[in-house]
Parts: C-alpha cells; structure tokens; sequence
C-alpha cells in the first residue's frame, strides 16, 4: 500500500472554512413533526468578496435539501430549517458552501465546510472513531442488516429482541462468526465502489479512510484506490486476512468442544 | 364519480409490508429475488383498524398503463387537486397507492403468481430512502419536477407488456446518484446526452462504464461537485466543464 503515491490538486484553491463557523441547534418539536433546527453562520472577515453566495445543504443518502443563505455581505439564514424530507429515523449531515458570483463558469465554491453534524445525530464522537457502529433495532424479520451511510460511515444493525445481543455482539463467537465476515463483506463491496471518488478530507477524516487504513493493517498488501487493483481480489484479500486475525472457526469449535464436555 | 382516499396507517403499513416480506419466507431464498406473493391484503384499505380516511377525493381508474411516463402522466392528473408539498414526502400516502395500483405494478405471470425482485419498488419508509425505485411515485414525482424531460428517466428501450412494473435503465443507471436526479439541469444535460428524442426512448449503448458512460457520468459529476456548485450552474456551463470522454455523446445528434 506504501507504494502507491496520491495527489490531490486543489486548482480552484477552495478554502477549507472551520467548522467553528457554523452553530447548529436543534429546535424543539411536537409528536410527529419534522425536525428543525437554527443555523448561526460567522464567516472569516475578508475571506470572500461580499457578493458570493452562502448555502447550505443538509444530505443523507440519496436525499438532500438546499437552504439558500443570501450572500456573504447579506447572510440571511431562512431559521428554522424543516428537514422534512429525511424522515424521523436518522437526522442528515450539513455542509455549507460559498459560491463564486462573480467570475465564470458561475458556481466555482469558494469555500466550504463538510459533514457538519447536527447535534444528537448520534454521528458526532462515534463517526470520528469508530469503525463499525453497533446499534439495535427492530427488523421485522432480519436478525441483523447493515447500513451504511456513505457521509458517516457502516453501521451495523440488530435486532433487539436478540437476547442479550449488545454484549454477545463483541464475546459470543457463535454471533461473531455468523455475523461478523458477511457484514466486513458488504462493508468491503461498498468501500471499493466509494474510494474512487472520495476526496482528501474523506482520506484523512472520514470513516473511508479509517476502513482503508484498517484493511491495510490486516497485512493487504494492494490499495483499493490503485488503478491497477483487481477489486475483487481486493476483497477476497481482506476477507480472508480479517477471518484469520479473528478465527472465528477455531473460536466457534472450541466452544463447541468445551461445551461437549 | 370520486370517492374519499382512505390510507394507511402505520399498523396498515406494517401489514402491508409484511405481506411483501414474508412472501420471501415462502421461498428458500431470502434475498428478495424470485419469490411469489399470496392474496394481496387489499382488505386493510377498508379496515379503520388499519386505514383512515382523508379529506383528498378522487377515483381511481382501473385501466392498463402503456409505460411508466403514461402512468406516471395519469398520477398527476388524479392527484392534482393536492398541493405536492402535502404527498411527496408521505410515505404512507404512497404505499397506500402502491396496494391501489398493485396489479399494475406487480403483475400475475402466466402462471398466476406475482414476482417481487425488490422490496423497494412497492415499498417505501419513512425517510424514503432508494426513492427512485419506488414503482409509483417515482412516476408522479419526476414528470412534477420535469414534465416531458422525464421521459428520459421513465421510458426504456424494452418492449414488454408490463412496463409500469419495471424500474428503467436509465433511473438504475442515475437514481443511486440521486441528488443529481433532483438537479433539473444536470437531468436536463443527462437526457441532452443520453435520449434519442426522435426514437423518444434512451440511446443504445448506455450500459457499461466505459469512458462517457451514464455512469462515468454520475462519477465525474460528483467529482466536479466537489469544485462547482452544480445547483448554481447554467447547462451550458455544466456541458462546459464536462471531460472530453463525453465529447462523443455532447455530438451525437
């Protein structure tokens, strides 16, 4: 993996804002009603010229709604956001945008800043380090799916009426070893698909960074963002090197064994 | 003559949904492919139990759909006494029209049984997720935000009976990039490209990822959406900053 040199060139020379500059609160609301929330923007003084225009985006998935926020000399946030289109289930994700008006193509972003998460989401401290999310659900007639979330990252779900499952889900090698490579399997599919088109800050922030770093302390020894990587062999490399470190087939006749006797 | 709508409720929901699911457990394969339907619950659409009424009112025809834009041309028509802002986002509303129009969109093979491929194309939650492929209101939904330019993403290249029940290639091809499908230029742009509006279906040769496929295209437009404003971009700038790859297509009269 060490061999393979990345440059990303940033040409429009868009400026990373801080996300300090933007306070997200969630507002309170009634049964059954769609989330809102108030945006408070600060910008850096005499980054942009005035007239840029300001947005924001909330995003989930293939879901996403546009806030018009007037421009950088006349910041007009539209409080309180609806995100009435993202359902009560999962709050989305935010990024804010300054966009050329001067110059053209029109559109060039000046400025942005990404994933800014709305406070509850549940994303927050566990998309900066966890690497698989473990949480429960009701799933009808499944025992386990995952989810995953290409802004925050995999998640894998399961159902609650499991007994005991939120401590099994680490310990129980049954559990582990029926769950846990399918779910590293799909997790896989997902991740070589995205890493061709993520950029810097998903490298060295995002969860697809931290999956393609974890793959690559498993001992695989090709990049999944090369070119030249047969993906699947990608996979299949992964797979078997995560099933080895976990042994979960000499893990699950060793309790069968112990519980023989 | 018009009638009062009756939807579902969540209890109704979960029935229906049921019904789509367990048809699964009937067979062995539970991957959602190739398994037949029992009786369709159309009972729960009566039952307070599990529907309610509402104070929309219209009657709902029982004639066959040539394809999905006819079908699609006939939902607007029936529902435009609502404001759109009231159904769009109610998932209910549209699994209740999912139940209403199930022999149109999930239609009884030679042999008499109904195949489901994909849960979402009937079923559609709360967040409406994968919304693209929903069977009826992607049909609604796209000829609102469109009109004839939808065509591009709701008709196909296939001659079959039952095109209303398929999801076409070109929604497949774009609809997992679906923010760009809310994009009216860049959906003006793809159907620019990628629609034969003399034949009025999809050009050939649009499978594949080849260089200036639909799909390169889905990959390139969110690169560049990393740099632009795409929201903010006229066509002919967005046409403007495309890769030479699609030089071929931009051409092609």
């Amino acid at each position: 993996m060490d061999n393979v040199t990345r440059k990303t060139i940033n040409w429009t020379k868009r400026k990373s804002l801080a996300h300090e500059c933007v306070e997200v609160s969630r507002l309170p609301i009634g049964a059954d009603e769609p989330e809102q929330i108030d945006v408070q923007i600060k910008l850096p003084k005499d980054e942009f010229h005035s007239s840029a225009f300001v947005v924001i985006e909330a995003y989930r998935r293939q879901l996403s709604k546009r806030f018009e926020c007037g421009t950088v000399g006349d910041l007009i946030v539209p409080n309180p956001l609806q995100l009435d289109v993202f359902g009560s289930d999962k709050l989305p994700s935010l990024r804010l945008l300054v966009v050329d008006n001067e110059d053209q193509p029109r559109g060039r972003l000046l400025g942005s800043i990404e994933k800014i998460q709305i406070p509850g989401s549940g994303n927050q401290n566990a998309s900066k380090n966890s690497l698989l999310l473990v949480d429960l659900g009701n799933l009808e007639n499944e025992i386990w799916k995952v989810d995953i979330d290409t802004d925050t990252g995999p998640r894998l779900i399961v159902d609650h009426r499991v007994r005991d499952v939120g401590n099994r889900i680490s310990s129980d090698p049954e559990l582990c070893g029926l769950i846990l490579p399918s779910a590293f399997q799909q997790i896989l599919m997902t991740l070589a698909d995205l890493c061709d088109d993520c950029d810097e800050d998903d490298l060295s922030e995002g969860w697809i960074g931290r999956w393609i770093k974890f793959c690559s302390n498993l001992g695989v020894a090709s990049d999944p963002r090369d070119p030249e990587t047969e993906k699947d062999i990608w996979i299949e490399e992964c797979f078997d090197l995560f099933c080895e470190k976990h042994k979960f087939l000499p893990r699950l006749l060793k309790l069968q064994e112990s519980n023989n006797q | 003559m018009t009638e009062q709508f009756r939807k579902l409720n969540k209890k109704g929901y979960d029935v229906f949904s049921r019904f789509i699911i367990d048809g699964a457990k009937k067979e062995k394969d539970i991957a959602f492919k190739d398994f037949t339907l029992g009786e369709v619950p159309r009972e729960i659409l009566r039952d307070p139990k599990t529907s309610e009424t509402t104070k929309y009112n219209f009657q709902i025809s029982s004639r066959k759909f040539h394809n999905k834009y006819d079908f699609g041309q006939y939902l607007c028509e029936l529902l435009s006494d609502i404001p759109d802002d009231e159904i769009e986002n109610d998932y209910l509303f549209w699994n209740t029209l999912s139940l209403e129009f199930f022999d149109n969109i999930c239609f009884k093979t030679r042999e008499g049984v109904r195949k489901v491929q994909a849960k979402e194309k009937w079923l559609i939650g709360e967040g409406i997720g994968n919304y693209y492929r929903h069977l009826v209101r992607s049909p609604w939904l796209f000829i609102k935000l469109y009109n004839e330019t939808a065509k591009f993403l709701l008709q196909t290249r296939y001659k079959h009976e039952h095109l209303v029940s398929m999801v076409p290639e070109t929604l497949e091809q774009f609809g997992s990039r679906g923010i760009l499908l809310r994009n009216e230029k860049v959906v003006n742009l793809f159907s620019k490209l990628y629609f034969d509006h003399v034949a009025q279906e999809p050009k050939p040769g649009l499978s594949g990822n080849e260089a200036g496929s639909p799909r390169r295209m889905g990959k390139v437009l969110r690169q560049l959406a990393l740099t632009f404003d795409l929201e903010r971009m006229s066509e002919s700038d967005l046409e403007g900053i495309l890769p030479k790859e699609f030089e071929g297509w931009i051409n092609q009269k």
